[in-house]
C-alpha cells in the first residue's frame, strides 16, 4: 500500500526515527491512524523478512499500584509486560531502523503541529481566532474573519472568503477563488484558473504562477507577480512591483506608481494595453556608483554599469547626451548586485578583461 | 501518495471531549499577592500586621482552649507583655522570636576576614541551645520549657502562651496554642469524574534531560498516547497547574577572561530553555488544556515572596492561547468551588530548616495550625515589605493545598474541629522522577502518574 511504502521511505532511504506523532503531523492524519499504520507496517516488514526495530508504549498500574506509563523497545517488551500489574494499552511509539542510542533521539523537532485540519468537505466559518494553521485538503468553503491566521492552506477547491485579517500565507494550490484582505496571498500552482479579487489589502505578495483572474482594487500591493497569461484589473493601487512575464492584459486605472517606483516588462513579450499608444518602455545602462568599505577600512566609490528601464516620461538619455547616474535605490525583484558582501580590497586586480578594452 | 486509503479523522462525535471547569480566581485572595508597589521600606511593619491579624482569632482559640484555666479566675490574658506579673499564671500573645546561633547572619559575614572562603550555606538552623522569645509591640520575653522543642514552632508565627513568670525574668510555658485552621466553605457536590493535573520542577535545561518524558507528558495530556481508556482519561482532565521551576537552575561560570559588559558575560545566555518551555505550554494550551503557570525558585521572575507572575513577552507563544494563566506563587484559586492553595516550595523548604524533623508533609499541616502560609518571611525567606496587610494569612482553609519541588510524592487528608477537610499533597520533581499528581474534584482522590522510559 502507498502509505506503507512511504513510510518505508522514511525509515530506509530518510533513516528517520519515525514515531507515530512524527508521522501523524507529517502526513496530516489522526494519531489513532498513525498507530495503527506504524503497526501493520511493523507486521508486514516482520512477515517479508526485514525486521525494523520497534518501540512500544505501556500505559497500565504497575506491580507497586502506582499508574505508569512507560517507553521499552521491542527486546524488553516481554519483561517490562511484567512489571505490570494491569495493563491498560500497549501500542507501537515508534519504528526506526535500528535502536536509538538515546532517549532524546525520540523527541521531534522538526515537525510544527498545524491547527486546523479538515480533510473533507466542509464548511468552516472561523471567526475571531488566533489560528496558526488552518489547512484544508478538501474542497470547502472557508469563511475567515478577524483572524490573525498566519498560513491558511487550501490544496483543492475552495472558496475562501478572508476579511480583515492578517494573514501572513495564503497559499491555494487549485482551483480557487480567493477574496482577501491580507498580507501575503500566494498562489503557487493553481492548475486550473483561479479567480482572485483582492480589495482593500495591504498585500506584500500576490503570486500567481498560471493562469488567473486578479482583480485588486485599493490595495497597496507591494509585489503582485503573474507568471502565465493573466487579467489583471488594478485601480487605485499603490503597487510597487507589477511583474508579468507573460503575454498578460493589464488594465490600469488612474496613478499607479509612486514617484520612486519602477515598473519592468520586458520588452518583447508585453502586449499592454492602455488608453494611449504604446508606451515607450525600454532598457538602457546606466552607470551607478557604489561606495563601500573595504578591508583595510578605506571607503571605496567606484562606477558600476547596470541595465535599468525607464519609461516614455522620463527623457531618453541618447537623444540628450547626459550621462543619466541614478542613485542606487533598486527594485524589489532583481538585484544580486546590492547583495554582494564586501570585496577583498585589492584595488589593483583587474575586475574583468573587458576592462582592458576600455569602458564601453 | 493514495489519499483515499487511509482513513479519515475519526468523527468528532466519537472522540471523547474535554472537561471544563468553572475557574474563579479568588480576586479577594490573589490580588493581595500582585506587588503594586515598588516601594521599600522597614520590615517592621509586617510583623506589625501579622500580630493584628492573628491575634484575635489566636486568643478565640486560646480561650476556647483553656477554658477551664482562664474562665475560673485562675489565669487571665495579659494584653502586654510588659505587664506580666510575678508568679500569676496568666496567657500571653505575641510572635515567636527564636534566636539560633547557626542561621546565617549579616554581621557574621561582613565581619569575617575576607580570605576566608564562605561556609556552605546550612541545610538546618536548629540547635540544641537555640532560645525561643515571645514579642509583641510592647516588648519580648524569654520562653523556657520542654514543650517549645516537642512542637514544631519557627520565627513568625503568633501563638498564645500559657504559663508564669520564674524569678529570673523568664516565662515558664505550661501550654502553646496556635490560631488553628479557619474557616472552609463547604465542599461542592460534583457527580463527574474531573482531574486536575499538577506538575511542578520540570527543570527544563539546556541539556534537556527530561525531554522524552516531557514529550510523553504532552502527547498524553492531548490525548494522543495510548488507547482509549488514556483518552478518556486525558479528556477528563480539566486544568493543569505548573507549580514552579519550569527552568532549570542557571548555574553561571564565572570566566574573567572573557569579556563582562555591565557584569556578566551575555554570550554565556543561553535562551533555548526558554523557547523549550514556551513550545511545551504552547502545544498543551492549544489543545483546550488550560494551563496556570507559577513561578519558582529557578524561574525568571522576582526572587522574593510573593513571587510575580511571569512576564508574558517571555513566553510569547504561550501567551497567544486565552488557556494560559499566568499566576503568583502562593496561588489561590477555586475550581468548581473547590479551593485550591499552592506554593512552589520554598515556604516549607525554609520552615524545615528550623526544625529537625524532615517529615514536609507535616509541616505542611503545622502550616494551617499556625494560620500562616509563610511564617518565616522575611526573617530567612526573602519577601515584600507589606505595609498594610500580611498576604501569607490563611483567610480561609483550601480544600486542597499543593507545595512544589518536594523530593517525594506524599499525600494525606486533614481533618479539622469544625469538619474540615483538606487533602495535603506534597509534589515530586518532574524532572527526577517523572511524575505527576492528578487530583480527582469528585473525592479529592488523589495519585500520580509516571513517564519514564528505559532507553
Amino acid at each position: 500500500m502507498n502509505h506503507l511504502e512511504s513510510v518505508q521511505n522514511f525509515i530506509y532511504h530518510e533513516k528517520r526515527i519515525v514515531t507515530y506523532k512524527w508521522l501523524s503531523l507529517r502526513l496530516g492524519i489522526h494519531t489513532n491512524h498513525a498507530k495503527q499504520m506504524l503497526s501493520e507496517f511493523e507486521s508486514s516488514m516482520s512477515m517479508a523478512g526485514k525486521t525494523p526495530h520497534a518501540i512500544y508504549c505501556l500505559c497500565g498500574i504497575t506491580k507497586e499500584d502506582k499508574y505508569g506509563v512507560l517507553l521499552v523497545p521491542k527486546e524488553e517488551l516481554e519483561e517490562a509486560k511484567q512489571k505490570y500489574k494491569t495493563l491498560t494499552s500497549i501500542h507501537i511509539y515508534s519504528v526506526e531502523e535500528c535502536r536509538p542510542k538515546d532517549a532524546f533521539a525520540l523527541v521531534i523537532t522538526d515537525c510544527k503541529p498545524k491547527k486546523v485540519v479538515s480533510t473533507k468537505p466542509s464548511n468552516i466559518v472561523i471567526k475571531d481566532c488566533k489560528s496558526k494553521n488552518v489547512v484544508s485538503t478538501e474542497p470547502s468553503n472557508i469563511v475567515i474573519k478577524d483572524c490573525k491566521s498566519k498560513n491558511v492552506v487550501s490544496t483543492e477547491q475552495s472558496n475562501i472568503v478572508i476579511k480583515d485579517f492578517k494573514s501572513k500565507n495564503v497559499v491555494s494550490t487549485e482551483q480557487s477563488n480567493i477574496v482577501i484582505k491580507s498580507e501575503n496571498v500566494v498562489s503557487t500552482e493553481p492548475s486550473n484558473p483561479s479567480n482572485i479579487v483582492i480589495t482593500d489589502c495591504k498585500s506584500k505578495n500576490v503570486v500567481s504562477t498560471e493562469p488567473s483572474n486578479i482583480v485588486i482594487t485599493d490595495c497597496k500591493s507591494e509585489n503582485v507577480v503573474s507568471t502565465k497569461p493573466s487579467n489583471m484589473v488594478i485601480t487605485d493601487c499603490k503597487s510597487k512591483n507589477i511583474v508579468s512575464t507573460e503575454p498578460s492584459n493589464m488594465l490600469k486605472g488612474i496613478k499607479l506608481f509612486e514617484s520612486s517606483s519602477a515598473m519592468e516588462i520586458d520588452q518583447e513579450q508585453s502586449q499592454s494595453l492602455s488608453k494611449k499608444q504604446t508606451r515607450h518602455r525600454g532598457r538602457r545602462r546606466v552607470t551607478k556608483k557604489r561606495i563601500y568599505q573595504d578591508a583595510k577600512g578605506f571607503k571605496v566609490s567606484e562606477d558600476t554599469y547596470e541595465w535599468e528601464s525607464f519609461s516614455e516620461d522620463e527623457c531618453d538619455p541618447r537623444q540628450t547626451g547626459i550621462d543619466v547616474t541614478i542613485k542606487p535605490e533598486s527594485s524589489g525583484i532583481k538585484n544580486g548586485i546590492n547583495k554582494r558582501g564586501k570585496r577583498k580590497g585589492n584595488d589593483s586586480s583587474q575586475k574583468s578583461l573587458l576592462n582592458f578594452f576600455g569602458k564601453i | 501518495m493514495d489519499k483515499s486509503q487511509i482513513s479519515r479523522v475519526l468523527p468528532a462525535s466519537m472522540a471523547p471531549k474535554r472537561v471544563e471547569v468553572i475557574y474563579n480566581d479568588m480576586p479577594t485572595l490573589n490580588d493581595e499577592l500582585l506587588i503594586k508597589e515598588k516601594i521599600f521600606r522597614q520590615y517592621a511593619n509586617l510583623y506589625y500586621v501579622r500580630l493584628l491579624g492573628l491575634r484575635t482569632s489566636v486568643l478565640n482559640a486560646a480561650q476556647k482552649k483553656w477554658e477551664s484555666i482562664l474562665k475560673p479566675n485562675t489565669a487571665d490574658t495579659v494584653n502586654k507583655i510588659l505587664d506580666v506579673k510575678f508568679g500569676v499564671t496568666c496567657c500571653i500573645i505575641g510572635t515567636v522570636y527564636m534566636e539560633m546561633r547557626l542561621k546565617p547572619n549579616i554581621l557574621d559575614d561582613v565581619t569575617k576576614e575576607h580570605w576566608a572562603p564562605p561556609s556552605p550555606p546550612r541545610q538546618k538552623y536548629c540547635n540544641d541551645d537555640d532560645e525561643f522569645f515571645l514579642e509583641d509591640e510592647s516588648g519580648r520575653i524569654k520562653l523556657i520549657g520542654g514543650i517549645l522543642k516537642q512542637e514544631n514552632i519557627v520565627t513568625g508565627v503568633i501563638m498564645a502562651v500559657l504559663g508564669k513568670e520564674s524569678s529570673e525574668g523568664n516565662f515558664e510555658v505550661f501550654d502553646i496554642c496556635f490560631a488553628g485552621l479557619p474557616y472552609q466553605q463547604p465542599m461542592p457536590v460534583i457527580t463527574d469524574d474531573k482531574y486536575i493535573a499538577l506538575i511542578s520542577g520540570m527543570n527544563i535545561g539546556p541539556n534537556s534531560s527530561p525531554a522524552l518524558q516531557l514529550q510523553m507528558m504532552t502527547e498524553f495530556l492531548n490525548g494522543e498516547l495510548g488507547d482509549s481508556f488514556e483518552q478518556n482519561l486525558a479528556s477528563k482532565i480539566a486544568l493543569m497547574i505548573v507549580a514552579g521551576n519550569s527552568l532549570q537552575e542557571v548555574k553561571v561560570i564565572e570566566d574573567d577572561k572573557k569579556e563582562k559588559k555591565y557584569g556578566y558575560d551575555s554570550s554565556s545566555y543561553n535562551a533555548q530553555p526558554l523557547f523549550d518551555l514556551d513550545n511545551i505550554l504552547n502545544e498543551i494550551c492549544s489543545e483546550v488544556l488550560p494551563v496556570d503557570l507559577m513561578p519558582g525558585s529557578n524561574d525568571p521572575v522576582n526572587a522574593f515572596l510573593p513571587q510575580q507572575p511571569i512576564i508574558p513577552s517571555l513566553l510569547p507563544k504561550a501567551y497567544q492561547n486565552s488557556t494560559f494563566r499566568r499566576v503568583t506563587n502562593p496561588y489561590w484559586c477555586e475550581i468548581d468551588g473547590v479551593v485550591f492553595l499552592g506554593t512552589s516550595g520554598q515556604t516549607i523548604d525554609d520552615i524545615a530548616k528550623y526544625v529537625e524533623s524532615e517529615d514536609r508533609l507535616k509541616l505542611t499541616e503545622q502550616t494551617l495550625y499556625w494560620r500562616h502560609i509563610a511564617p518565616t518571611t522575611p526573617d530567612t525567606l526573602w519577601c515584600h515589605p507589606f505595609r498594610d496587610y500580611d498576604p501569607f494569612i490563611m483567610k480561609q482553609t483550601p480544600h486542597v493545598y499543593f507545595v512544589g519541588n518536594q523530593k517525594e510524592f506524599a499525600t494525606t487528608i486533614i481533618k479539622g474541629p469544625e469538619q474540615q477537610s483538606i487533602r495535603l499533597i506534597s509534589l515530586p520533581s518532574f524532572s527526577e522522577t517523572g511524575n505527576i499528581v492528578l487530583v480527582n474534584l469528585k473525592n479529592l482522590d488523589c495519585h500520580t502518574m509516571s513517564f519514564s522510559s528505559t532507553l
